[in-house]
């Protein structure tokens, strides 16, 4: 065989290596381009849920406030009554200074002072801080997904060669169409590369994170039907209390804007009862969105990207209600 | 033996609950009367009636108070349990995610700041003004991402 078409067989086999290479590259490419997309929605739904999130725990001390108008608009020596302060523990509440929430309720060791009582002030801002550290966690891996559209300096870089080369020719027919194209296949290898490097260090943090993150989405659901249910429950109790006394008593009739107006007042807190599920079932997709990442990114349960965006979709509609219930939609209830 | 099981917390706050719900009711009661009989001309007994109401309502009052307190203990028992717990965890995994995301966009900047500094050659090759060139050149060696 001669030596020419020796050289042109093994130019098209390197042709055909290089190809399906690519191809295998693109493949890889795109599957974890898809892999921190999954990454990505799980962060974005941490954004949509903070306001959310943030007005459930407030609630739990502005019930208790609410609770407690009730309990003083009831009392038959209003003026002698506990103060706000006695029964909620100080907070933002009108004429309430302002102060820090005590860290309480943590277990004493021996020889240490004892702890003031926790109040609601301080359960609600504690509650908001766990929030705060699940969100700044679904953020975190967000951040560490996102590649924040970076082009790595190389269309200057084509500009620069395809200036170069009309002077010199080094490159032959060299146009910025041919550079740009270079450019743009620069970069996505690049991309690739990084993105790469950004799903092996998440596949670490997911995996490691996941015990935790089930954990403390149980707690949490836990602590919103539990104690939350119990400070609805008493602020439900306070309203019919209320009413018990100032309803009018029978042979006289109750006028309807009074009946309408104590119906509108149970209704408002069962409202807010019934959207501990949301919060709830919010919680438990975080939880589920969680593990199914581990399963995308470890590849360990294959099919798991559909089940991830189903959870993120899900999500959305657990905290459109609750934005519904607590006014943070922008709606005026 | 098995030994008895006494109430738990939970069987104290429903039985708590209950009561409050029963002193309401008694309550409503007592107010009832109070109006019936001083609809009938009772002046005095009505006021005994409305005293007791009263009385009912402060121990109401009392009880829901307490309940108020013990949920609030109860909620910052659990969250400081949980922040001492899987919240301290989370956060170190935090530290270590914000390491490897800066890590990472350093290493984005090393490879950017070498493509700009071998832009930066070129253009000096293919002849652009040596002063802007030089100039380019020098704020992109005294810049290396650290």
């Amino acid at each position: 065989m001669s030596t020419p078409v020796r050289r042109r067989r093994r130019a098209r086999v390197q042709l055909a290596l290089g190809s399906v290479a690519l191809l295998f590259l693109a493949a890889a490419c795109g599957s974890v381009d898809s892999q921190l997309d999954a990454v990505r929605a799980f962060a974005q739904s941490a954004t949509t849920a903070e306001p959310t999130f943030t007005a459930v725990a407030s609630d739990f001390y502005a019930s208790c406030v609410r609770q407690y108008n009730w309990q003083v608009a009831a009392s038959s020596d209003p003026l002698h009554f506990r103060s706000l302060e006695e029964w909620c523990g100080e907070g933002a509440a009108p004429g309430g200074s302002q102060r820090a929430a005590q860290t309480c309720g943590a277990p004493q060791g021996a020889g240490q002072p004892p702890q003031a009582p926790c109040t609601a002030y301080d359960g609600s801002q504690q509650w908001q801080k766990i929030h705060a550290v699940l969100l700044a966690y679904m953020h975190a891996l967000g951040g560490l997904a996102d590649d924040e559209g970076n082009d790595y300096g190389l269309p200057k870089f084509a500009d620069e060669v395809v200036a170069l080369n009309g002077s010199t020719q080094w490159l032959g027919d060299l146009n910025a169409n041919t550079g740009h194209s270079i450019a743009a296949f620069g970069k996505w290898v690049l991309d690739a590369k990084f993105a790469g490097k950004r799903r092996a260090a998440l596949v670490g943090v997911v995996d490691q994170a996941d015990p935790y993150v089930q954990d403390l989405t149980t707690q949490l659901r836990e602590i919103a039907q539990m104690r939350y249910g119990e400070a609805l429950r008493l602020e439900t109790a306070a309203v019919d209390n209320y009413y018990a006394t100032y309803l009018p008593r029978p042979p006289v009739i109750v006028p309807l804007a009074d009946r309408t107006q104590y119906v509108r007042d149970r209704q408002a807190v069962a409202a807010r009862y019934a959207a501990i599920s949301a919060y709830t079932d919010a919680l438990d997709r975080i939880a589920k969105g969680h593990a199914a990442l581990v399963g995308v990114l470890t590849a360990r349960t294959p099919g798991n990207q559909a089940a991830a965006e189903r959870l993120v979709t899900g999500f959305a509609r657990d905290v459109a209600v609750l934005a519904h219930v607590y006014g943070t939609d922008g709606e005026r209830r | 033996m098995t030994p008895p099981t006494g109430p738990t917390g939970d069987d104290i706050v429903t039985a708590a609950g209950d009561l409050q719900s029963n002193l309401i009711s008694y309550k409503s009661d007592l107010e009832t009367e109070a109006y019936a009989l001083e609809q009938a001309g009772r002046v005095d007994d009505a006021f005994a009636m409305q005293a007791l109401a009263d009385q009912t309502n402060t121990a109401q009052a009392n009880l829901a108070f307490a309940l108020q307190q013990a949920n609030a203990q109860a909620l910052g028992q659990d969250l400081a349990a949980l922040g001492s717990g899987d919240t301290q965890k989370l956060q170190t995994v935090i530290a270590t995610v914000s390491a490897q995301t800066r890590a990472l966009q350093k290493e984005e900047a090393m490879v950017t700041w070498v493509v700009n500094l071998v832009t930066s050659m070129v253009g000096l090759v293919a002849g652009n003004s040596l002063p802007s060139a030089v100039g380019e050149l020098w704020t992109l060696l005294s810049n290396k991402p650290k």
